[in-house]
Protein backbone atom coordinates (compact mmCIF):
# COMPACT_ATOMS: atom_id res chain seq x y z
CA UNK A 1 0.00 0.00 0.00
CA UNK A 2 2.35 2.69 1.45
CA UNK A 3 6.28 2.35 0.32
CA UNK A 4 8.66 0.68 2.90
CA UNK A 5 10.38 4.32 3.16
CA UNK A 6 8.19 7.51 2.97
CA UNK A 7 5.62 9.37 4.88
CA UNK A 8 2.51 9.08 4.11
CA UNK A 9 -0.22 11.81 3.87
CA UNK A 10 -2.29 12.35 6.84
CA UNK A 11 -6.38 11.23 6.69
CA UNK A 12 -7.07 15.00 7.21
CA UNK A 13 -4.55 17.56 5.85
CA UNK A 14 -4.03 21.07 6.29
CA UNK A 15 -2.51 24.29 3.91
CA UNK A 16 -0.15 24.42 7.03
CA UNK A 17 0.79 20.93 6.94
CA UNK A 18 4.42 20.19 5.79
CA UNK A 19 3.08 18.96 2.36
CA UNK A 20 2.46 22.73 1.12
CA UNK A 21 4.98 25.56 0.81
CA UNK A 22 3.68 27.83 3.62
CA UNK A 23 5.06 25.63 5.65
CA UNK A 24 8.09 26.38 5.90
CA UNK A 25 6.95 30.46 7.05
CA UNK A 26 5.64 28.82 10.48
CA UNK A 27 1.72 29.31 10.47
CA UNK A 28 1.64 27.44 13.78
CA UNK A 29 -1.37 25.97 14.84
CA UNK A 30 -2.01 27.65 18.04
CA UNK A 31 -1.14 31.36 16.63
CA UNK A 32 -3.84 30.83 14.22
CA UNK A 33 -7.05 33.25 14.92
CA UNK A 34 -10.20 34.18 13.67
CA UNK A 35 -10.59 36.49 10.70
CA UNK A 36 -12.68 38.40 8.05
CA UNK A 37 -12.07 37.05 4.62
CA UNK A 38 -9.45 39.74 2.95
CA UNK A 39 -11.39 40.75 -0.43
CA UNK A 40 -14.94 39.62 -1.19
CA UNK A 41 -15.05 37.65 -4.83
CA UNK A 42 -10.94 36.96 -4.63
CA UNK A 43 -9.38 33.57 -4.91
CA UNK A 44 -6.50 32.51 -2.86
CA UNK A 45 -4.16 29.09 -3.91
CA UNK A 46 -2.28 27.29 -1.15
CA UNK A 47 0.87 25.32 -3.18
CA UNK A 48 0.77 21.80 -1.58
CA UNK A 49 2.49 18.34 -2.90
CA UNK A 50 1.38 14.75 -3.23
CA UNK A 51 3.45 11.89 -2.70
CA UNK A 52 1.43 8.99 -3.41
CA UNK A 53 -2.24 8.71 -4.71
CA UNK A 54 -4.73 9.75 -2.91
CA UNK A 55 -8.55 9.69 -3.01
CA UNK A 56 -10.17 13.06 -1.68
CA UNK A 57 -13.52 13.11 0.16
CA UNK A 58 -14.42 15.89 1.49
CA UNK A 59 -12.92 19.54 2.13
CA UNK A 60 -13.38 21.39 4.92
CA UNK A 61 -12.40 24.91 5.98
CA UNK A 62 -11.92 25.69 10.44
CA UNK A 63 -14.80 28.51 10.89
CA UNK A 64 -14.13 31.14 13.53
CA UNK A 65 -16.83 33.28 15.64
CA UNK A 66 -18.85 34.85 12.67
CA UNK A 67 -20.23 32.50 10.05
CA UNK A 68 -21.68 34.64 7.38
CA UNK A 69 -21.51 34.61 3.20
CA UNK A 70 -20.93 31.85 1.14
CA UNK A 71 -17.41 30.09 0.26
CA UNK A 72 -16.10 27.60 -2.36
CA UNK A 73 -13.26 25.69 -1.90
CA UNK A 74 -11.30 23.56 -4.85
CA UNK A 75 -8.66 21.65 -5.83
CA UNK A 76 -6.45 22.93 -9.14
CA UNK A 77 -3.65 21.38 -11.03
CA UNK A 78 -0.60 23.52 -11.17
CA UNK A 79 -1.93 24.82 -14.56
CA UNK A 80 -4.55 26.37 -13.21
CA UNK A 81 -7.07 23.63 -14.58
CA UNK A 82 -9.82 22.81 -11.73
CA UNK A 83 -9.92 19.28 -10.57
CA UNK A 84 -12.73 19.15 -7.85
CA UNK A 85 -14.46 22.10 -6.18
CA UNK A 86 -17.57 22.40 -3.71
CA UNK A 87 -19.26 24.91 -5.65
CA UNK A 88 -21.24 27.85 -3.63
CA UNK A 89 -21.58 26.79 -0.17
CA UNK A 90 -22.93 28.84 2.76
CA UNK A 91 -20.69 29.26 5.35
CA UNK A 92 -22.96 27.26 8.28
CA UNK A 93 -23.32 27.18 11.88
CA UNK A 94 -22.29 26.10 14.43
CA UNK A 95 -19.48 28.88 14.83
CA UNK A 96 -15.96 28.02 15.94
CA UNK A 97 -16.16 24.73 14.18
CA UNK A 98 -14.79 22.82 11.45
CA UNK A 99 -17.43 23.12 8.60
CA UNK A 100 -16.92 20.21 6.03
CA UNK A 101 -17.94 20.00 2.51
CA UNK A 102 -18.57 17.23 0.50
CA UNK A 103 -17.40 17.04 -3.01
CA UNK A 104 -17.30 14.36 -5.57
CA UNK A 105 -14.79 11.66 -4.51
CA UNK A 106 -11.19 12.56 -6.37
CA UNK A 107 -8.00 11.09 -7.09
CA UNK A 108 -4.66 13.01 -6.90
CA UNK A 109 -2.00 12.00 -8.56
CA UNK A 110 1.77 12.93 -7.45
CA UNK A 111 2.78 16.35 -8.62
CA UNK A 112 1.90 19.79 -7.07
CA UNK A 113 -1.31 20.79 -6.86
CA UNK A 114 -3.22 24.35 -5.40
CA UNK A 115 -5.92 24.52 -2.55
CA UNK A 116 -8.22 26.98 -3.57
CA UNK A 117 -10.73 29.01 -1.07
CA UNK A 118 -13.03 32.16 -2.32
CA UNK A 119 -15.89 34.08 -0.65
CA UNK A 120 -18.11 36.39 -1.98
CA UNK A 121 -18.69 38.49 1.59
CA UNK A 122 -15.65 40.21 4.33
CA UNK A 123 -17.35 39.19 7.55
CA UNK A 124 -17.33 35.74 8.16
CA UNK A 125 -14.36 34.70 10.03
CA UNK A 126 -12.02 31.61 9.46
CA UNK A 127 -9.02 30.57 11.31
CA UNK A 128 -6.51 32.13 9.75
CA UNK A 129 -2.32 33.36 10.26
CA UNK A 130 -1.90 36.36 8.61
CA UNK A 131 2.44 37.25 8.56
CA UNK A 132 3.66 39.93 5.88
CA UNK A 133 2.45 39.55 2.30
CA UNK A 134 5.76 39.20 1.27
CA UNK A 135 6.77 35.57 2.83
CA UNK A 136 3.33 34.59 1.40
CA UNK A 137 4.13 35.92 -1.82
CA UNK A 138 7.83 34.18 -1.74
CA UNK A 139 6.02 30.74 -0.95
CA UNK A 140 3.92 30.57 -3.94
CA UNK A 141 0.94 31.44 -2.79
CA UNK A 142 -1.16 32.86 -5.99
CA UNK A 143 -4.58 35.09 -6.59
CA UNK A 144 -7.13 35.46 -8.72
CA UNK A 145 -10.09 38.82 -8.28
CA UNK A 146 -13.54 38.23 -9.82
CA UNK A 147 -13.43 34.42 -8.90
CA UNK A 148 -16.33 33.58 -6.89
CA UNK A 149 -17.72 30.84 -7.41
CA UNK A 150 -14.02 29.63 -8.40
CA UNK A 151 -13.92 29.36 -11.82
CA UNK A 152 -12.32 27.13 -14.64
CA UNK A 153 -9.24 28.09 -15.51
CA UNK A 154 -7.87 30.35 -12.70
CA UNK A 155 -5.25 33.32 -14.05
CA UNK A 156 -3.35 33.07 -10.84
CA UNK A 157 -1.14 36.22 -9.91
CA UNK A 158 1.27 36.45 -6.68
CA UNK A 159 -0.69 36.92 -3.52
CA UNK A 160 -0.64 40.54 -2.47
CA UNK A 161 -2.26 39.67 1.03
CA UNK A 162 -1.29 38.06 4.52
CA UNK A 163 -3.97 35.60 4.61
CA UNK A 164 -3.40 31.69 5.27
CA UNK A 165 -6.73 30.13 6.31
CA UNK A 166 -6.80 26.79 7.83
CA UNK A 167 -8.52 24.89 5.36
CA UNK A 168 -7.72 21.51 3.76
CA UNK A 169 -9.40 18.33 2.58
CA UNK A 170 -9.94 15.06 3.79
CA UNK A 171 -9.14 11.76 2.07
CA UNK A 172 -10.55 8.01 1.84
CA UNK A 173 -10.80 5.74 4.31
CA UNK A 174 -12.52 8.85 6.18
CA UNK A 175 -15.28 11.19 5.02
CA UNK A 176 -15.89 12.69 7.56
CA UNK A 177 -14.70 14.94 10.77
CA UNK A 178 -17.48 14.45 12.37
CA UNK A 179 -16.95 10.49 13.72
CA UNK A 180 -14.12 8.29 13.93
CA UNK A 181 -14.19 5.74 12.01
CA UNK B 1 10.93 11.66 -9.27
CA UNK B 2 9.72 13.71 -6.54
CA UNK B 3 12.40 13.79 -2.96
CA UNK B 4 10.33 11.90 -0.36
CA UNK B 5 8.34 14.97 2.11
CA UNK B 6 10.56 16.48 4.77
CA UNK B 7 7.99 16.55 7.27
CA UNK B 8 9.33 18.72 9.91
CA UNK B 9 11.77 16.04 10.58
CA UNK B 10 9.37 13.61 12.34
CA UNK B 11 10.54 10.97 9.40
CA UNK B 12 14.30 11.61 10.71
CA UNK B 13 13.11 11.75 13.86
CA UNK B 14 11.70 8.22 13.76
CA UNK B 15 14.82 6.77 12.46
CA UNK B 16 17.39 8.53 14.73
CA UNK B 17 15.63 9.37 17.52
CA UNK B 18 14.00 6.85 20.03
CA UNK B 19 10.95 9.09 20.82
CA UNK B 20 7.96 10.47 18.90
CA UNK B 21 5.93 13.54 20.40
CA UNK B 22 2.85 14.12 18.75
CA UNK B 23 2.86 17.84 19.55
CA UNK B 24 5.52 17.87 16.24
CA UNK B 25 3.37 14.62 14.50
CA UNK B 26 0.18 17.33 14.05
CA UNK B 27 0.35 20.62 12.37
CA UNK B 28 3.61 22.44 12.96
CA UNK B 29 6.12 21.89 15.41
CA UNK B 30 6.88 24.58 18.13
CA UNK B 31 3.60 24.23 20.01
CA UNK B 32 2.74 25.39 22.86
CA UNK B 33 2.01 23.79 26.38
CA UNK B 34 1.30 24.62 29.45
CA UNK B 35 -0.15 22.06 32.78
CA UNK B 36 -3.97 22.22 32.75
CA UNK B 37 -6.58 19.60 34.42
CA UNK B 38 -8.45 16.75 32.83
CA UNK B 39 -11.47 18.40 31.59
CA UNK B 40 -13.68 15.21 32.10
CA UNK B 41 -13.25 11.90 33.23
CA UNK B 42 -12.94 8.87 31.69
CA UNK B 43 -13.12 11.02 28.21
CA UNK B 44 -10.59 9.56 25.47
CA UNK B 45 -9.08 11.59 23.30
CA UNK B 46 -7.87 10.48 19.81
CA UNK B 47 -5.16 12.09 17.99
CA UNK B 48 -3.70 11.66 14.67
CA UNK B 49 0.00 10.35 13.52
CA UNK B 50 1.87 9.48 10.64
CA UNK B 51 5.14 7.55 10.40
CA UNK B 52 7.37 7.08 7.37
CA UNK B 53 9.41 3.84 8.55
CA UNK B 54 8.62 1.10 10.45
CA UNK B 55 9.32 1.35 13.98
CA UNK B 56 9.41 -1.22 16.82
CA UNK B 57 7.24 0.60 19.92
CA UNK B 58 8.16 -0.57 23.07
CA UNK B 59 6.28 2.02 25.27
CA UNK B 60 3.89 5.03 25.28
CA UNK B 61 3.96 8.21 27.56
CA UNK B 62 2.18 11.39 28.71
CA UNK B 63 3.11 14.50 30.35
CA UNK B 64 2.13 14.87 34.18
CA UNK B 65 1.17 18.53 34.91
CA UNK B 66 1.40 19.88 38.29
CA UNK B 67 -1.38 17.37 39.95
CA UNK B 68 -1.42 13.84 39.43
CA UNK B 69 -3.96 11.61 40.52
CA UNK B 70 -6.50 8.34 39.82
CA UNK B 71 -5.43 6.20 36.03
CA UNK B 72 -4.44 6.60 33.16
CA UNK B 73 -4.18 4.65 29.75
CA UNK B 74 -3.08 5.03 26.77
CA UNK B 75 -2.84 3.05 23.60
CA UNK B 76 -2.48 2.94 19.75
CA UNK B 77 -4.91 2.64 16.89
CA UNK B 78 -5.17 2.15 13.42
CA UNK B 79 -6.95 4.39 10.97
CA UNK B 80 -9.94 1.84 11.17
CA UNK B 81 -10.21 2.70 14.98
CA UNK B 82 -9.34 -0.63 15.57
CA UNK B 83 -6.78 -0.76 19.17
CA UNK B 84 -3.08 -2.37 18.21
CA UNK B 85 -0.88 -1.03 21.45
CA UNK B 86 -2.90 -0.21 24.85
CA UNK B 87 -0.80 0.16 28.26
CA UNK B 88 -3.94 -0.63 30.36
CA UNK B 89 -5.37 1.19 33.63
CA UNK B 90 -2.18 2.45 35.28
CA UNK B 91 -1.52 4.47 38.37
CA UNK B 92 -0.72 8.53 37.60
CA UNK B 93 2.22 8.85 38.93
CA UNK B 94 4.98 11.75 39.83
CA UNK B 95 4.21 15.73 38.65
CA UNK B 96 5.76 17.45 35.82
CA UNK B 97 7.58 14.83 34.40
CA UNK B 98 6.99 12.27 31.65
CA UNK B 99 5.22 9.17 32.76
CA UNK B 100 6.45 5.76 30.24
CA UNK B 101 4.02 3.07 30.91
CA UNK B 102 5.67 -0.30 29.30
CA UNK B 103 3.97 -1.77 26.33
CA UNK B 104 4.21 -5.30 24.52
CA UNK B 105 6.60 -4.36 22.11
CA UNK B 106 4.82 -4.02 18.24
CA UNK B 107 5.70 -2.87 15.10
CA UNK B 108 3.73 -0.31 13.23
CA UNK B 109 4.07 -0.21 9.48
CA UNK B 110 4.07 3.17 7.73
CA UNK B 111 0.96 4.36 7.75
CA UNK B 112 -1.86 6.80 9.84
CA UNK B 113 -2.45 5.65 13.07
CA UNK B 114 -4.31 7.35 16.11
CA UNK B 115 -2.67 7.86 19.65
CA UNK B 116 -5.61 6.67 22.47
CA UNK B 117 -5.49 8.95 25.91
CA UNK B 118 -7.43 8.31 28.53
CA UNK B 119 -7.62 9.76 32.38
CA UNK B 120 -9.97 8.55 35.35
CA UNK B 121 -10.75 12.09 36.91
CA UNK B 122 -11.00 15.74 36.49
CA UNK B 123 -7.94 16.35 39.51
CA UNK B 124 -4.79 14.98 37.19
CA UNK B 125 -3.15 17.57 35.15
CA UNK B 126 -0.94 17.01 32.18
CA UNK B 127 0.66 19.43 30.01
CA UNK B 128 -1.39 20.44 26.99
CA UNK B 129 -1.69 22.77 24.04
CA UNK B 130 -4.91 24.88 24.13
CA UNK B 131 -5.31 25.64 19.64
CA UNK B 132 -9.19 26.45 19.33
CA UNK B 133 -11.34 23.38 18.80
CA UNK B 134 -12.41 24.52 15.44
CA UNK B 135 -8.11 23.96 14.42
CA UNK B 136 -8.50 20.92 16.37
CA UNK B 137 -11.22 19.29 14.49
CA UNK B 138 -9.72 20.82 11.22
CA UNK B 139 -6.36 18.47 12.23
CA UNK B 140 -8.49 15.28 12.60
CA UNK B 141 -8.35 15.11 16.87
CA UNK B 142 -11.29 13.15 18.01
CA UNK B 143 -12.85 12.60 21.51
CA UNK B 144 -14.59 9.85 22.97
CA UNK B 145 -17.23 9.50 25.99
CA UNK B 146 -16.93 6.82 28.24
CA UNK B 147 -18.10 4.83 31.65
CA UNK B 148 -14.71 4.17 33.32
CA UNK B 149 -10.97 3.53 32.52
CA UNK B 150 -9.40 1.27 29.86
CA UNK B 151 -9.58 2.19 26.46
CA UNK B 152 -11.83 0.43 24.25
CA UNK B 153 -10.68 -2.26 21.68
CA UNK B 154 -12.68 -0.39 18.82
CA UNK B 155 -12.74 3.02 19.12
CA UNK B 156 -15.90 5.25 18.24
CA UNK B 157 -14.90 9.06 18.29
CA UNK B 158 -16.85 12.13 17.38
CA UNK B 159 -15.18 15.45 16.99
CA UNK B 160 -13.43 17.05 19.61
CA UNK B 161 -14.84 19.85 21.73
CA UNK B 162 -12.15 20.84 23.83
CA UNK B 163 -9.19 22.90 23.32
CA UNK B 164 -7.22 20.06 25.06
CA UNK B 165 -4.24 18.32 23.43
CA UNK B 166 -2.11 16.61 25.19
CA UNK B 167 1.60 15.90 25.38
CA UNK B 168 2.11 11.91 24.80
CA UNK B 169 4.02 10.08 22.28
CA UNK B 170 5.79 6.73 21.44
CA UNK B 171 8.85 5.31 22.52
CA UNK B 172 10.87 3.38 20.57
CA UNK B 173 13.48 2.39 23.45
CA UNK B 174 12.35 1.49 27.24
CA UNK B 175 13.61 4.63 28.98
CA UNK B 176 13.40 8.11 28.51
Amino acid sequence: MYPRIGMPHPLVFNVNDPEASVVTLGGRLDQATGGTYPVANRAYFFPFRVFHPILITALYMSNGATISGNFDLGIYDINGNKKVTTGSTAQAAPNNTAQVIDITDTWLQPGGWYFAISSDATTGTVFRSSLTANLYKQSGVLQMSSAFPLPDPATMVATSDNYIPNIGWIRAPRTTLATFP
Amino acid sequence: MYPRPAVNGIQTQLRILPMMSLLGAVGNVGLTYASAVYPTANKIYYIPFRIGATVLVKRLYCVNGAAVSGNIDLGVYDQNGKRLIVAGSTAQASTNVPQAIDTTDTELLPGCYYFGIQCSNTTSAFFRNNSAVSLLQGRGLYMETAGGIGLPSTATGVRITNAYFPACGLMMVTAI
